[in-house]
């Protein structure tokens, strides 16, 4: 068991008894003014690869980490974003953000999520709560999708279209069919995250 | 007879296991082991980007976006369901004392609109249509933990039936919640001022019209525009006769308030 207090320090991390604090950012966060400087697909696939090495950092538990990949490769590759959004019963403003920009912000956030401040710095107490809420979120997102996962694995048949492609679970007709109607957690929870994007301009 | 080892191979074996044939050990390449300078790979502890200032990763202020506290409230199993939920989307029920001791029935369930820490809970879903469907099956509501104290033995029959369905008398706490605290609002003249700038969740403007056809809508500057046209209730809607532009309330200084509309809104579709 390690002691309390103590600290291992390499040139790479501060190791704690608590947490490995990482000195080295430079593989997590995005290069500047990447948008504008790399094709679209190519700069997908360096969000994408950055999401990626994301993963030690959001758990240690093996199935979280599962779980964040796949919601991962998901998102990037088979979700129809515009068709779930006008499936909830949200409205939106017209303006529509690029989908590389929501994408940076994503990474941004999940960045957040997984970072630590220094103590006694000034506003470290704010930085500290914004963190936990991050952390918080995207915890509970991925307790979500593990939780569509396994409904999807018990009748891929039925779930799959409905939680994957169709979204119908979201549309506020659902409400009326006992099938939909056990979806219902799904549906609150999907909604309140779209209107989260929106006013953080990320795809979560 | 075994034959012996012819004399040759023996000279082999003898330089093979000799000292003067034994290979010296590679000196390793790097001057720190790589046990040392990875140490955090293998020390088992939850690894965390560390910063010794504020970032720019920490330029969007969290706090005061109502979807970010929502979202970030703590998982909870909902009874119905059975599946989990942050604690915020969902209802809290109490099993408490019954004030009259009539036939024994001296409990019965209570539902929490604000989430309150003492006693055995349990969550149900927030929605309308699937309170309604499980009515007659109340008794799946009762906190799991009163039903296994040692203290009592909880028979259902100790219950009282509620009077009205668990939906209504969800729906008119919600209500009455909503109604007292806009009322409230307009007493005291706290209202808001509309934000200039972009408002990043932070602003809830609470209106009636029946012509606009949503119940939640983020308007252009990022507002969240809540709707309560769809609320039956003759009180709550004579708050907006006087007052068309409707109510802005802040969520950093109105968070019940604010979480309390967004559940009303969200139980009834």
């Amino acid at each position: 068991m390690s002691l309390r207090g103590l600290t291992v320090t390499t040139k790479n991390a501060i190791v704690t008894s608590e947490r490995a604090l990482l000195l080295k950012h430079a593989k997590y966060i995005p290069p500047p003014n990447m948008i504008n400087e790399y094709p679209n697909e190519d700069a997908l696939r360096i969000f994408y690869r950055r999401f990626i090495r994301l993963k030690p950092l959001i758990s240690q538990r093996q199935t979280v980490r599962t779980t964040y990949v796949h919601y991962l490769r998901y998102k990037f590759k088979s979700e129809d974003y515009a068709k779930k959004i006008s499936m909830s019963a949200v409205t939106l403003p017209q303006v529509t953000h690029s989908t590389l920009e929501e994408v940076e912000n994503s990474l941004l956030f999940c960045l957040k999520a997984v970072s630590y401040v220094k103590k006694r710095v000034p506003s470290e107490e704010i930085v500290s709560k914004d963190i936990r809420i991050a952390k918080n979120i995207v915890k509970n997102i991925l307790t979500v999708e593990f939780e569509k996962a396994a409904l999807i694995a018990k009748n891929p048949r039925q779930n799959h279209p409905i939680l994957r492609i169709s979204f119908s679970y979201l549309s506020p007709k659902a409400s009326s069919s006992p099938l939909y109607l056990r979806f219902s957690p799904f549906k609150e929870f999907d909604q309140c995250l779209i209107l989260l994007n929106e006013t953080l301009k990320t795809r979560l | 007879m075994i034959k012996s080892k012819p004399k040759a191979l023996i000279h082999t074996m003898e330089k093979l296991v000799s000292r003067n044939t034994r290979r010296a050990a590679q000196k390793p390449t790097c001057a720190v082991s790589p046990v040392i300078v990875k140490f955090e790979k293998w020390a088992g502890k939850p690894r965390k980007l560390y910063f010794r200032q504020k970032s720019k990763l920490q330029s969007v202020c969290l706090q005061s976006n109502m979807f970010a506290e929502i979202l970030a409230s703590p998982m909870r199993l909902d009874k119905l369901t059975r599946l989990r939920s942050p604690r915020e989307l969902l209802t809290q029920v109490k099993l408490v004392r019954n004030g009259s001791e009539n036939q024994g029935q001296d409990l019965a369930l209570n539902l929490a609109v604000a989430p309150v820490k003492s006693g055995p809970t349990s969550y149900v879903s927030n929605n309308e249509a699937m309170l309604l469907k499980s009515q007659d099956a109340f008794l799946k509501c009762i906190p799991t933990s009163s039903l296994n104290t040692a203290i009592r033995h909880i028979n259902p029959k100790d219950i009282t039936q509620p009077d009205y369905s668990l939906a209504r008398a969800l729906k008119l706490k919600l209500i009455e919640e909503v109604r007292h605290g806009l009322s409230t609002l307009q007493e005291t003249s706290e209202l808001a001022v509309a934000p200039m700038k972009k408002s990043n969740g932070s602003y809830v403007r609470v209106i009636s019209d029946p012509k606009m056809h949503a119940k939640l809508e983020i308007g252009p500057d990022e507002v969240l525009i809540a709707n309560l046209a769809n609320i039956n209730d003759k009180i709550l809607q004579n708050l907006f006769q006087n007052n068309f532009k409707g109510f802005t309330i802040s969520f950093s200084t109105h968070k019940r308030l604010c979480f309390t509309l967004y559940k009303l809104l969200s139980y009834t579709g």
